[in-house]
């Protein structure tokens, strides 16, 4: 079944996970096809009864891209880390492009952004995105926690074993930083 | 507890604690919370545990929506793509797809109207992205693809509109087909060597420097962007993120855009990763990024990962290491190429690779002269870093690149300073020393201290600077000017780790021991200003403690500064700077002792302000400030002994406050400032005569005479200014309180006007302001007063809109703002009052369901706050309401139950009485209660 791709796939994985950067910019590409193309067939097979969660696709893409043949590598969390990345991305610019379609004025700097308590009271995902980068500042790893759950859709055992961390960690980790995140959503003045 | 922590500690407690909250029963954390010592510490795990919340729907939610949307866009761009194939666009006809990659996708044509054989690549803009922006973006590449015509871009064969299939127009771009590799690639497969290399790039400056001088910037420079063809020829690709450098529209609005599509910074400058505004100079970094790894085969840049705070920190503040260090060894002929990176192509890869725009090449042209005149062995015009040069001062616009900045700067500056210590027993270099190190503190810091966000770096560059002084002091011995310095510099790092009056780092304990060090050191001087730096140091010691709760310590803080500076202040030769700090000491003590609670104190401290102040105003009679100060002072003793209960004593000190600033304001009736204190000096007559929730003279009638006087100014200020909103705020506040005093007059029907119009002033204030929180508070609390004054006068249809809009209102701002007390207070009232109204006008069932709604909020309030007085206050109040509206309704089993609401409500009072006397209103409404309910007993 499995044919080169999915063999380079893992390669590139695997070169990402020592250290080598560029392998990512080759595996981004790819992984991001893939997404688009399951998530095309996804809304055919599955409207309307479903909210599309970005796990499905992820698990989806997953199957037909990695090499699970190969022992002692972890390909799973670490092909999870790229795709959440991705995923984020590829969401935040959809919604980048129809906000400013709907806001029509220019938008601010992400500093503004940042600084500038929100005018409306509506939660988009750019503000869960901008207040999520705000997190990384505070704290980077409960900021990466909760992309890997939420955007790449790993459950709290699989971040765990992902990041290396203790299972209750990973929990305690969610807890505080989904408090944070909708303090910050709440528009709370910095 | 007494150790300073820096903020990395805190965080980590703030999590600990966080965590041991989370995991107690919903009702035990309230109490473990009101355990927790630090007053900074407490309020932020406060917040955190009130945003506590079982599961991450709120997030889920938020992605799923839009992924929704992705899904169902991505579906029908399959489509498109798809069918796309056979297309005409023009004289070409689509045969593949080449790639989709942001809003655009690239197809694979041929040129099909026969006259020659041609392969071209069309660009469309992606199916679900035809956003204004996006199709906005597509204009403007054609634009600028137009203008450019050079051997080394790809050129544009055509472009315009065609319909799609659902009859739109869709605009595309034909563009000459490039098939070659990205010029690393290239360069590896065809083993290309480093002059060629060299040369190669500097084809690609030709093409850069070509599109600069058609004031193009590409912004998006990098090896896929750069194919080079089998014949040896670069092509520079892609100007779907360029611009046009005199367009700064487009480039407002594009600028978030570029900051974040870059999913690999590898390429991105400084300015780009921050979102600060893009030039040529963009290019030249990346240039600069592209050389580098053609001549070392590594990354300039080294990312760990691909957080914003990373890249972050990598792009901005990291300095790249030299391109003849880089060479990996496993590189062939390792050695040689490391000689001949050495030297001049280090220096000039690094000056294009400068995170300062304005240090690096200035043209693309002079990076690749360089690179010509490195190549022919002629010198180089770029020059190695100097420390000058890389300690020189420079703000950037945008916070991160000062914060990334300002902590390069500072670990250079320190950087120089060691060397100059090591260097100091040789040279004497004492002096230059302490300047470094006093530069650090002083100008580098005032920079960067209004720069939001930026604590921590203060913190971190004032204490380098503290270093080195106290190294300095512990050779020098006794040297007073350096104990100076040493002590100026204590007093700096505490304002950055915890002085009340700047923004901080919350470390209140850190502070304070750097305020003590400080005081230290002033003790041990022995110059003429020892009492008045004493004094001053305790004054920051005083603000520090009370600022975060300590009330007993900066009581005696204060004190202590007090009794340094009397004798001075006292003393025959004392000068009016010594009489001006002594009276900030004892504001800052009257202060105090008023938070505390020593209304006795306090009002001593406040007669020895006045006394101190009509002093200074005698010895310049006629200065403005003074009179406005001893106005400010009177009006203080006066409030004062209002609290005290003594209105006949403060109402003279209010009368003459008031004289004092009639006065003021008389001289300068276009000084704004005057007129406001002279309103706030009417309503504080107006209260010692007559406010109903003070203790009062009763003089309802004179009080109200003083609140249309104030009204009047307020009038007055308004119609001076239309536009002025602080004014309208002010004259909203005063109708609110002439309408409120009036309402319990005689003259009530006049009062719901004045109310009336105060609200509709409040609601213009409040479309105009909508973060404004204050303003809705206002408008909620008119609104129900309104709500209240027309149900007791029998207009309970009028009534309950007025009710609706106050709980409307309150509601909108607790959305914002949860904790906000008072908006808790009048959701519950209005709530009760509302359920009162509609009971009397024989709607029970909607009475019965706001009389609810009051209680539980009132609940909810008093179970979020045990201890808190107000809030049981609120819920007895409740409680009387659903007892009204069960009364209402009249028949046996209401008036039963109504009797046991009133029984909870008036057993309630009494135990708020019984541990401290009511205030009026409080009063007021357990005997309204009480009256309510004879007819239970």
């Amino acid at each position: 079944m499995l044919d080169n791709r999915s063999t380079e796939v893992t390669h590139l994985l695997i070169k990402w996970h020592e250290g080598h950067h560029a392998a990512l910019d080759e595996l981004t590409p790819i992984v991001y096809a893939e997404l688009r193309r399951i998530a095309a067939g996804y809304m055919r097979r599955e409207r309307p009864e479903h909210t599309l969660q970005p796990t499905a696709l992820i698990n989806e893409a997953y199957v037909r891209l990695v090499d699970q043949s190969l022992p002692m590598f972890n390909s799973r969390t670490h092909f999870f880390g790229v795709a959440a990345r991705i995923m984020r991305q590829v969401l935040v610019d959809f919604a980048r492009a129809h906000r400013s379609e709907k806001r029509g004025a220019g938008l601010k700097s992400p500093f503004d952004e940042a600084l500038c308590v929100p005018v409306t009271a509506e939660h988009d995902l750019l503000d869960l995105h901008d207040a999520l980068d705000r997190l990384a500042l505070v704290d980077e790893r409960k900021a990466k926690v909760i992309e890997m759950r939420y955007f790449g859709g790993l459950t709290r055992d699989e971040v765990a074993d992902a990041m290396r961390l203790t299972l209750a960690t990973v929990k305690r980790d969610l807890t505080l930083g989904e408090a944070w995140l909708r303090r910050e959503l709440a528009g709370r003045p910095q | 507890m007494s150790e300073p922590r820096d903020p990395v500690d805190r965080w980590a407690e703030v999590e600990a604690l966080f965590a041991q909250a989370a995991d107690l029963p919903e009702d035990a954390r309230e109490a473990f919370l009101a355990g927790l010592e630090d007053a900074a510490i407490q309020r932020e795990v406060r917040s955190l545990v009130a945003h506590l919340a079982p599961d991450g729907a709120v997030i889920e939610a938020a992605i799923g929506r839009v992924a929704d949307q992705w899904a169902a866009a991505t579906d029908s761009a399959f489509d498109a793509a798809a069918t796309a194939i056979g297309r005409r666009y023009g004289a070409f006809e689509v045969t593949g797809v080449l790639g989709q990659g942001g809003m655009g996708a690239v197809y694979l044509a041929r040129r099909a109207d026969g006259q020659f054989e041609q392969d071209a690549a069309i660009k469309l803009v992606r199916h679900g992205f035809e956003t204004p922006v996006a199709l906005e973006r597509f204009r403007q590449e054609r634009q600028i693809l137009a203008r450019l015509t050079h051997p080394s871009i790809a050129r544009l064969l055509d472009g315009g509109t065609a319909l799609d299939e659902a009859g739109a127009d869709t605009p595309f771009l034909v563009m000459e087909y490039v098939e070659g590799e990205p010029i690393t690639t290239y360069c590896t497969n065809h083993a290309v060597g480093m002059a060629d290399r060299i040369a190669l790039f500097r084809l690609v400056c030709d093409a850069v420097q070509y599109a600069h001088q058609q004031l193009v910037v590409h912004r998006d420079i990098k090896p896929t962007n750069i194919l080079v063809t089998r014949t040896g020829q670069p092509k520079l690709l892609d100007f779907g993120i360029a611009k046009l450098v005199t367009d700064e529209d487009v480039d407002r609005s594009t600028r978030t855009a570029t900051a974040h599509l870059i999913l690999t910074p590898d390429y991105a400058s400084p300015e780009q990763v921050t979102g600060d505004r893009v030039t040529a100079a963009a290019d030249i970094y990346s240039l600069g990024v592209l050389l580098y790894e053609l001549l070392t085969g590594q990354k300039a840049h080294q990312f760990r990962t691909l957080s914003p705070v990373e890249i972050g920190r990598v792009v901005c503040d990291t300095e790249p290491i030299r391109p003849s260090l880089a060479v990996p060894d496993s590189a062939p002929d390792a050695a040689r190429l490391r000689r001949q990176l050495e030297g001049d192509v280090d220096t000039i890869v690094l000056k294009a690779l400068q995170k300062d725009p304005a240090r690096r090449y200035q043209s693309v042209e002079q990076l690749s002269e360089d690179l010509r005149r490195h190549l022919e062995g002629l010198p180089v015009l770029a020059r190695p870093d100097t420390l000058t040069y890389r300690t020189a001062k420079f703000a950037r616009r945008n916070r991160w690149a000062i914060l990334g900045c300002a902590a390069v700067a500072a670990s250079l500056i320190a950087g120089t300073i060691v060397s100059v210590w090591q260097a100091r027993r040789a040279e004497r270099r004492f002096d230059q020393v302490r300047a470094l190190a006093n530069s650090l503190i002083y100008d580098l810091h005032d920079e960067i201290r209004e720069v939001p966000g930026s604590t921590k770096v203060q913190q971190k560059i004032v204490a380098t600077g503290l270093d080195y002084l106290n190294r300095l002091a512990r050779e020098a011995g006794g040297d007073a000017r350096l104990q100076r310095d040493l002590a100026a510099a204590y007093l700096r790092i505490a304002d950055v780790q915890g002085g009340p009056l700047a923004s901080n780092l919350g470390d209140v304990k850190g502070a304070l021991d750097s305020y003590r060090k400080a005081r230290e050191l002033f003790e041990q001087s022995a110059g003429p200003d020892r009492p008045r730096q004493l004094a001053a140091v305790d004054v920051k010691i005083g603000e520090a403690l009370s600022y975060h709760g300590d009330v007993a310590g900066a009581l005696a803080a204060y004190a202590q500064a007090q009794a340094t500076l009397e004798p001075v202040a006292t003393a025959a030769e004392a000068g009016t700077d010594d009489l001006e700090q002594l009276s900030t000491v004892l504001q800052g003590l009257a202060r105090v002792q008023g938070i505390a609670r020593d209304s006795v104190r306090s009002l001593e401290t406040s007669q020895r302000l006045l006394a101190l102040r009509r002093s200074l105003h005698d010895r310049e009679a006629g200065n403005p400030v003074r009179l406005d100060k001893l106005a400010e002072s009177e009006a203080e003793v006066s409030m004062a002994l209002q609290r005290l209960g003594k209105p006949g004593d403060a109402l003279p000190h209010a009368r003459q406050s008031l004289a004092f600033r009639e006065d003021l304001a008389g001289r300068q009736p276009n000084n704004v400032p005057a007129q406001r204190n002279l309103i706030l000096s009417y309503s504080h007559v107006a209260d010692v005569l007559g406010n109903p929730t003070l203790p009062s003279l009763g003089d309802a009638a004179g009080a109200i005479d003083l609140y249309r006087k104030m009204t009047a100014v307020a009038e007055r200020l308004v119609a001076a200014d239309a536009f002025d909103s602080r004014a309208k705020w002010d004259l909203s506040n005063c109708l609110m309180r002439l309408g409120s005093a009036l309402v319990s007059s005689p003259a009530r029907v006049e009062g719901i006007a004045t109310l009336e119009r105060g609200a509709a002033l409040m609601r213009e204030i409040a479309a105009a302001e909508p973060a404004n929180n204050r303003v809705r508070i206002t408008l909620a609390f008119i609104s129900r007063r309104l709500g209240d004054t027309l149900a007791e006068g029998g207009r309970s249809n009028e009534a309950v809109d007025h009710f609706e809009e106050a709980i409307r209102v309150s509601e909108a701002v607790l959305a914002k703002d949860p904790s906000e007390g008072s908006a808790v207070t009048l959701l519950a009232t209005s709530h009760s009052g509302r359920g009162v109204a509609l009971a009397r006008i024989g709607r029970y069932e909607a009475a019965l369901g706001e009389g609810r709604r009051g209680v539980e909020v009132a609940d909810r309030a008093r179970r979020t706050q045990p201890g808190n007085a107000r809030t049981r206050v609120l819920a007895a109040g409740a409680w009387a309401a659903m007892g009204r509206i069960h009364f209402a309704r009249g028949s046996a089993g209401d008036r039963a139950q109504g009797c046991v609401w009133f029984d909870q409500s008036l057993k309630a009072y009494r135990e708020i009485q019984r541990a401290a006397p009511l205030d009026a209103p409080t009063a007021a409404d357990m005997e309204a209660a009480s009256r309510d309910s004879a007819s239970c007993r």
